[in-house]
């Protein structure tokens, strides 16, 4: 099979090739659930966000210009907004059946299901940062993109970006000691 | 978590997360989901072009609605600009920004000339208004030296000012409940304290934000 770039398969797709369109979603399919894994920490919600973005995809892609920088950075807003929405969801649902578990470990304690358990202590840590510095500190420190990169993500300039990686990493350093 | 949470401490212990892969079957199901939302887009049917109506009523109601736009503008903006400077006005016109900036520099001035007169080397220069709309104007009370300084902009306007003998361009950010996120490559607000380079700190602290 001929490899295509994601400039090539994006050109194809927004033209009408199905095929084209199915290797960029297998393509990219992984990295978005990663991204979404590292975010909520849930394979399953993951699995559910992955989804719910290459749907996105798939309505969307006819209106791309083929440039695989732009893809990618729509791929990652999407997700983590994505991401964000489940977690929303997650939340009110927590809310309406009268739990105020604060840590995604106990609202995964109420499903039963031991592997739901956050993977890793720091991940959950992040989850007490507000959204946007949780954000700024994944995109930075999880993702190992530039401060300029993480910006176009997240929609604001570039200093926004390096002020709230200083304020998350406060808040980090205050909740460490404790 | 290590205490000093430096960037390469942080990086590599976020690095640690052990993520696993997407399995075969879920990626199988995902594309082939998405394939199939790719085809019902491809086949939907594409949005009619609105036709131009020829009647009479409708093709008069466009211009009076643009008409009735803009004379609620007019009205507003004459609104805004009479009313007390005291007043939360969203969104306030440049001139009514303008007028609170007036009043601000009215009640520093002196204060600023005092300093300025005796310590020539602080300034402060104030920028334009653009951002004026939709930003809060805030004043940041900064000490160099045990005297006061005032730094007047609004949220969103970048500024320059002469601090510590040493021109410094700062960026503000925004406003929040803690106070005024400044962002510059030398200075930082934190925790009420200015801090700069060579161990230059200086109290600093809101006065007020305002609309």
């Amino acid at each position: 099979m001929q490899t295509h770039s994601d400039f090539q398969l994006i050109d194809l797709a927004v033209n009408g090739d199905e095929d084209a369109f199915r290797r960029l979603v297998e393509r990219h399919c992984d990295l978005v659930f990663k991204v979404a894994f590292k975010w909520c920490g849930v394979k399953e919600d993951a699995e559910d966000i992955a989804q719910d973005v290459m749907m996105r995809l798939a309505d969307k892609i006819r209106g791309f210009e083929p440039d695989s920088a732009a893809f990618t950075t729509w791929l990652y807003r999407v997700t983590i907004n994505a991401a964000k929405d489940a977690r929303r969801r997650a939340d009110s649902r927590r809310d309406n059946e009268g739990r105020f578990a604060s840590s995604r470990a106990v609202g995964s304690a109420r499903h039963g299901q031991e592997e739901r358990l956050v993977q890793h202590e720091t991940i959950r840590l992040l989850d007490r940062l507000p959204s946007k510095e949780k954000e700024a500190i994944f995109l930075i420190f999880c993702e190992g993109l530039n401060h300029k990169k993480a910006a176009e993500i997240a929609g604001c300039a570039e200093t926004t970006i390096s002020w709230r990686v200083h304020s998350a990493r406060k808040k980090l350093r205050q909740w460490a000691k404790q | 978590m290590g205490e000093a949470m430096k960037d390469d401490d942080l990086k590599k212990l976020l690095g640690q997360c052990d993520v696993p892969d997407l399995d075969d079957r879920a990626k199988e199901r995902i594309a082939t989901l998405a394939v199939g939302r790719y085809r019902d887009a491809e086949r939907a049917p594409k949005p009619k072009p609105e036709m131009p109506s020829r009647s009479w009523l409708a093709a008069g109601f466009k211009p009076a609605f643009a008409l009735a736009v803009c004379v609620v503008v007019i009205v507003g903006q004459r609104f805004l600009s009479d009313r007390d400077p005291n007043a939360i006005a969203t969104p306030v016109t440049d001139k009514y920004a303008a007028a609170v900036f007036a009043e601000y520099r009215s009640l520093f001035q002196d204060e600023l000339k005092a300093l300025v007169a005796h310590n020539g080397d602080v300034d402060v220069v104030l920028g334009g208004q653009g951002a004026a709309q939709r930003n809060p104007l805030v004043v940041i009370r900064i000490e160099v030296d045990g005297k006061p300084v005032y730094i007047t902009a609004f949220s969103g306007q970048t500024i320059e000012a002469d601090i510590g003998g040493k021109r410094v361009t700062l960026e503000i950010l925004t406003t929040t409940d803690q106070g005024v996120v400044l962002a510059s490559d030398e200075f930082l607000l934190e925790d009420g304290v200015l801090h700069g380079p060579e161990g230059f700190n200086a109290d600093a602290h809101v006065l007020e934000t305002r609309l």
